[in-house]
């Protein structure tokens, strides 16, 4: 292969999901009428802000070479939690809790995976299958609807519908504030630093004096963490908490989204830009399907097409 | 300090069957009075575990022995008995073939993507999973239903009379599980393919320069995935007599726990047809002692003891115990 | 004279940038153990690789049992006789010892069974001609290195081959395992086959072979017949004399009374280690001599520690401690540029800058963020100060030269103002110019007052570098060396002395 060959692939595969979501923005403008409007941003600003939440987390754990399929449950449980506690303790301390316990239980994961050295993917099975039913057995196997809740309730229902300044969606801050400290984190800090080192290199950093240990507790902290929000924001939008439904597959979007974005499953690198480009990439297919009345189902065969095609052009890069 | 050895090790390589003996003794003693023992009551569990997943998880051993997984049985499990009622409309025989090809089409294509265009299996039947709820949902709006003499076979029931308070016999999905789980050690155990599959999870490279075929492996393996899949769906709509689109959903997770639970190694290489099955009857007795529980414990409870139990057997086939087991391991580990 | 069962002319094989053998020839006669010997970086493994169809040559000639042949697999070579015992075991741990030996293969029964009767007795019948008895239908894993060993080497005799091929066999075995094995070469030997044996343990190769080949700089040296060779001769030729003109720069040992600030006392660890002892003073540069696997890296690794010695005691500045893990060290003021640097040195993917920095990082930040302006001052006054070749400090590391690679590396630990720098191999697969500088940099650590631990196969380069000079043969110190006693005979003769006592002592 000649140079200027390589060079030419390597660049589509460094622009290949920016390349995709433009594409895909571009058979917009031609083919749905209405798309650009505000509506349409206002409307994947709602829907992607769980995505984003738990897609920020998952560029973490991944670029450690790690994978949290629990977060679709912790989300249920954190909001359910919530939605418990609300009621008798007001608002913030019912998150902060919710929260607080997603965190700890992040920690464990992350000793379990770095001190024990159990397989990643199989530890959050278990949590997955584990804090499902605790999300269950939290809200009794029964939907808690907050207009039921009095005040509190439609407080926290405020979280999720909320418009600032009258037409921007609430959602926009968790996204804003998620996406800049994950950035910031990987930009500008040595946690970023060393948290991309251990999934590049783990001996190499060890004998670089880093604690992975104590690395992979703070990012699999961090993944519940935001997993945590999203489910509280999610359960917000739609006014209730399922412990059935809530974030269910909500994993499966998250590492979608990231492995779209340019993350290499083996770990050692961190997109975040590339994340966010991903987790977009999703929404506007589902959208384009919603706005030409293409059923849903179209959308997700789409989807499945569009992730292994991702994956595919970006696969040499990660090897 | 040999004997004790001895005992630690046969007992460690026998932690499902053990596991599951305290089990059957345990919820014998304390339901006693609800009849556990009854021969209704153990067809019931074998029926439940026939119909939901049971199959499954016998299935996702093949993937998961070599060192893959298999996250798209649940839909497979689904499409497949869609299919077969949609074709088994216009031919009984051709609803069949359809199901099972469904499984055949499936685990192809994720064996292709793994093996051909080196995408990681994890994001390979993702992707097989979005597409056939996908498709399911396109082909189908609502519930199909299954009709015939030939499509309800599975309704069929075998040996009236013969076993005390079964008087209309037990439904053929019973010793078709076993059939099937039979036929599985069989092939593990007495196939070339069943012995290159433990090759080829257990040291994928060293495989190769043994003169094995893996890429050739790996595809069979999710072939064999997908059909024992699309079998399953198929006895549940024919047995049920429709095909529900939200059939089989999140099931690839307690299939693998099923796995996880008979000691199958998730790492691949290691692991038991009849592990899996004892996994299999465990995860559907507990699933049945909730069933007779006050009502003030809450069944989700279930969900909390598997995602516990499958922590715990990875614990347990991991370093830590298996340490004690490989002492001759040599000394100076390094980092 | 016996037949020639392998015949290797005028090999040439070379990689972008490097040009790793040049008209290397080698000849194995049928029902010989041919030894080929040579430092790390002399082309035995290539040689191999190629030999085996891992690599394909550039030109020469390979004849085989008296046709030519260019294997492109290694299943290839095996199908023609040629079968290679990796150091890493290419067997399934998982898996019995009979269906190790046959997986592949597969005998069949009728209706297309399986016959695991046939491969049990068979497999039986194979291990007993070697001598080995064992209850073959238990996992692999179950059985020491030794006894894996053993089954991967019936694995090739039951393929019938004619070439066996043992890349360092012996390296994790003990005495008593190595003369199994010994045993098993003879058993093959009696059988016609010709073993090719790689190992940097002299005792060994003086026992079981009958000649040897020796690379160096991937040209071929000379092949020799062991009785008309000696320990001290086979050394200096396979480590040559070094042409560079480079000096010795160390005369007079002046250390005698400075403040020792490592000790380590009686450390034992697993199989590489029996009992040493070793103590580094402020300012020195200490070389540790001896062939691979003597247990130099292990001393570094326990000091650093990255493993834990069994038993034995450090000192730190005099005080009794206990390491635990390399940011212990680290913190005690150690660095360790260790012997691969690919794995276990740099971040891949992570730029020169990132490289650096990544041990200080900590010092460099206020709450939690870099520092970016001091972290860019450190990194381009040391990009300055070591003439570290790069674009620019934002280069992923990956794509430096080996010697750049290591310069970075060099400055991790600098930056940190260290007490004590060890370097494993620090000039390993590393141009001249670079070599020249890297030396002069421990030059001037010493000089500042950093004490230096110095591992490395050339002898050259211990002379010229070292204050002192700590021989380790089989985990023990069997010899030390200070100031002007300093020079490459002497080296080359206390690592090559005591060689026959060690192993009757063994027996």
């Amino acid at each position: 292969m000649t140079e200027s060959n390589k060079n030419l692939l390597l660049s589509l595969q460094k622009y290949s999901a920016s390349a995709m979501l433009l594409f895909f923005i571009l058979i917009n403008a031609l083919l749905t009428p209405n798309f650009f409007r505000a509506g349409t941003l206002n409307n994947v600003i709602t829907q992607i802000c769980p995505t984003i939440l738990c897609s920020m987390g998952m560029t973490l754990v991944i670029s450690t070479g790690g994978i949290d399929i629990s977060v679709g449950s912790v989300m249920a449980m954190a909001g359910v939690i919530t939605a418990r506690l609300m009621t008798g303790s007001g608002l913030i301390p019912a998150v902060a809790a919710a929260v607080a316990v997603s965190v700890l239980i992040g920690c464990i994961t992350g000793f379990m995976v770095g001190k024990l050295r159990l397989q990643a993917m199989v530890v959050t099975l278990g949590l997955m299958l584990g804090l499902r039913g605790v999300a269950q057995v939290v809200c009794s196997g029964r939907d808690i609807y907050f207009n039921k809740l009095g005040d509190v309730g439609a407080q926290l229902s405020q979280w999720g519908s909320f418009k600032i300044a009258g037409c921007i969606p609430v959602q926009i801050i968790p996204i804003f504030l998620s996406v800049l400290f994950v950035w910031i984190m990987i930009e500008k800090t040595i946690l970023g630093r060393q948290i991309q080192a251990v999934g590049d290199s783990p001996k190499s950093s060890t004998l670089a004096g880093i604690h992975s240990v104590r690395i992979l507790m703070i990012v699999y902290g961090i993944s519940a963490f935001f997993a945590a929000f999203a489910g509280i924001f999610q359960a917000a939008k739609v006014s209730v908490a399922a412990g059935s439904s809530l974030g269910q597959l909500a994993e499966l979007d998250a590492i979608a989204a990231v492995v779209i974005g340019g993350t290499p499953m083996s770990g050692g690198k961190a997109h975040v830009a590339g994340t966010i480009v991903g987790a977009l990439i999703m929404q506007v297919i589902t959208l384009t399907c919603v706005m030409n009345n293409i059923p849903d189902q179209y959308a997700q065969v789409f989807k499945a097409a569009i992730i292994v095609i991702a994956v595919f052009i970006q696969r040499e890069k990660t090897k | 300090m040999k004997l004790l050895k001895q005992a630690y090790h046969s007992l460690y390589s026998r932690s499902t069957i053990l596991a599951f003996l305290l089990l059957v003794i345990f919820a014998s003693f304390i339901f006693q009075d609800k009849n556990f023992l009854t021969a209704n009551n153990i067809f019931n569990i074998l029926l439940k575990a026939a119909k939901n997943g049971g199959f499954l998880a016998l299935g996702m051993t093949f993937v998961i022995l070599c060192a893959e997984i298999d996250l798209s049985v649940g839909a497979v499990f689904a499409l497949s008995g869609v299919v077969m009622g949609l074709a088994g409309a216009y031919n009984p025989w051709l609803g069949i073939v359809s199901g099972l090809v469904v499984g055949l089409i499936s685990g192809l294509m994720i064996g292709f993507m793994v093996t051909k265009m080196r995408i990681s299996s994890w994001i390979a039947s993702l992707a097989m999973l979005f597409a056939l709820r996908g498709v399911i949902q396109i082909i189908a709006k609502k519930s199909v239903v299954i009709e015939g003499d030939i499509l309800t076979f599975a309704k069929a029931k075998i040996l009236p009379e013969v076993i005390p308070g079964m008087t209309s016999g037990i439904s053929i999905l019973i010793p078709l599980l076993f059939i099937m789980t039979f036929l599985c050690m069989y092939v593990s155990h007495h196939t070339r393919f069943g012995m290159q599959i433990y090759a080829v999870g257990g040291n994928c490279e060293a495989a190769r320069m043994m003169g094995i075929n893996v890429d050739r492996i790996k595809i069979s393996a999710f072939v064999c995935c997908g059909l024992i899949a699309a079998l399953s769906g198929i006895l549940l709509a024919s047995s049920s007599g429709s095909a529900t689109l939200s059939a089989g959903n999140t099931y690839e997770t307690y299939a693998i726990a099923m796995c996880a639970i008979g000691g199958v190694k998730l790492t691949g290489g290691e692991g038991k047809f009849s592990g899996t099955f004892f996994g299999i009857l465990i995860y559907f007795i507990i699933n049945t002692i909730f069933t007779y529980l006050p009502t003030s414990i809450s069944v989700h409870w279930q969900s909390i003891i598997m995602g516990a139990l499958v922590l715990i057997s990875v614990a347990v086939q991991s370093e830590i115990f298996g340490r004690i087991q490989f002492h001759r391991k040599k000394a100076g580990k390094t980092i | 004279m016996s037949e020639i069962l392998l015949e290797i002319e005028g090999l040439e094989k070379s990689f972008p940038g490097v040009h790793a053998l040049k008209r290397v020839r080698l000849q194995v006669r049928k029902g010989e153990v041919h030894a080929l010997m040579g430092e790390n970086g002399a082309g035995k493994s290539t040689l191999i690789k190629v030999l085996t169809g891992i690599y394909q040559k550039n030109s020469g000639t390979i004849r085989f049992d008296g046709e030519e042949i260019n294997a492109r697999t290694p299943i290839e070579a095996n199908e023609k006789g040629i079968s290679t015992i990796y150091q890493e075991l290419n067997l399934i741990p998982f898996q019995t010892v009979y269906e190790n030996l046959f997986l592949g293969r597969e005998p069949l029964s009728r209706c297309r069974r399986i016959d695991r009767q046939k491969m049990i007795s068979e497999t039986q019948r194979i291990l007993n001609d070697l001598g080995v008895s064992i209850d073959v239908t238990r996992p692999l894993g179950h059985y020491s290195t030794a006894i894996q060993q053993m089954v991967a080497i019936a694995r090739t005799v039951s393929i019938n081959a004619k070439l066996v091929i043992m890349d360092e066999p012996t390296s994790s075995l003990d005495a008593k395992e190595v003369q199994i094995l010994f045993r098993i070469i003879r058993q093959l030997k009696k059988q016609g086959i010709s073993v090719i044996f790689i190992s940097h343990k002299l005792d060994e190769i003086f026992e079981i072979c009958d000649r040897l080949t020796i690379l160096k700089d991937g040209e071929y040296v000379g092949d020799y017949d062991i009785r008309e060779m000696n320990q001290l001769r086979l050394v200096s030729l396979m480590v040559g004399r070094d042409m560079a003109k480079l000096e010795r720069s160390k005369q007079e040992y002046r250390f005698s009374n400075a403040k020792p600030i490592a000790e380590l006392k009686n450390i034992h660890q697993g199989m590489r280690l029996h009992g040493i002892d070793l103590e580094i003073r402020q300012g020195e540069v200490v070389g540790l001599a001896g062939l691979l696997g003597s247990g130099r890296t292990e001393i570094a690794q326990i000091l650093f520690g990255s493993t834990m010695p069994d038993d034995g005691e450090i000192f730190w500045w005099g005080e009794k401690v206990h390491i635990h893990s390399p940011s212990d060290a680290i913190r005690k003021g150690m660095g360790f540029c260790t012997e691969d640097r690919k794995t276990e040195g740099i971040i891949p993917h992570l730029s020169v800058r990132e490289n650096i920095t990544i041990a200080l990082l900590p010092k460099l930040q206020s709450f939690g963020f870099i520092k970016t302006k001091e972290q860019n001052d450190i990194v381009q006054s040391y990009i300055k100060r070591l003439k570290i070749k790069t674009p620019s400090p934002e280069q992923a590391i990956c794509n430096l030269s080996g010697g750049n690679q290591q310069k970075v590396l060099l400055a991790r630990w600098m930056c940190m103002n260290p007490k004590l720098m060890i370097l494993d191999e620090p000039t390993r697969g590393i141009d001249v110019g670079a070599k020249a500088e890297i030396e002069n940099l421990i030059r001037e650590l010493s000089k500042s007052g950093i004490s230096v631990l110095m591992i490395s196969s050339e002898i050259a380069e211990l002379e010229r570098n070292c204050d002192r000079i700590i021989v380790i043969r089989d985990g023990k110190v069997t010899g030390e060396l200070t100031g002007v006693e300093i020079s490459q005979d002497t080296i080359m003769e206390t690592i090559a002395k005591n060689g026959r006592e060690e192993v009757t002592e063994h027996d």
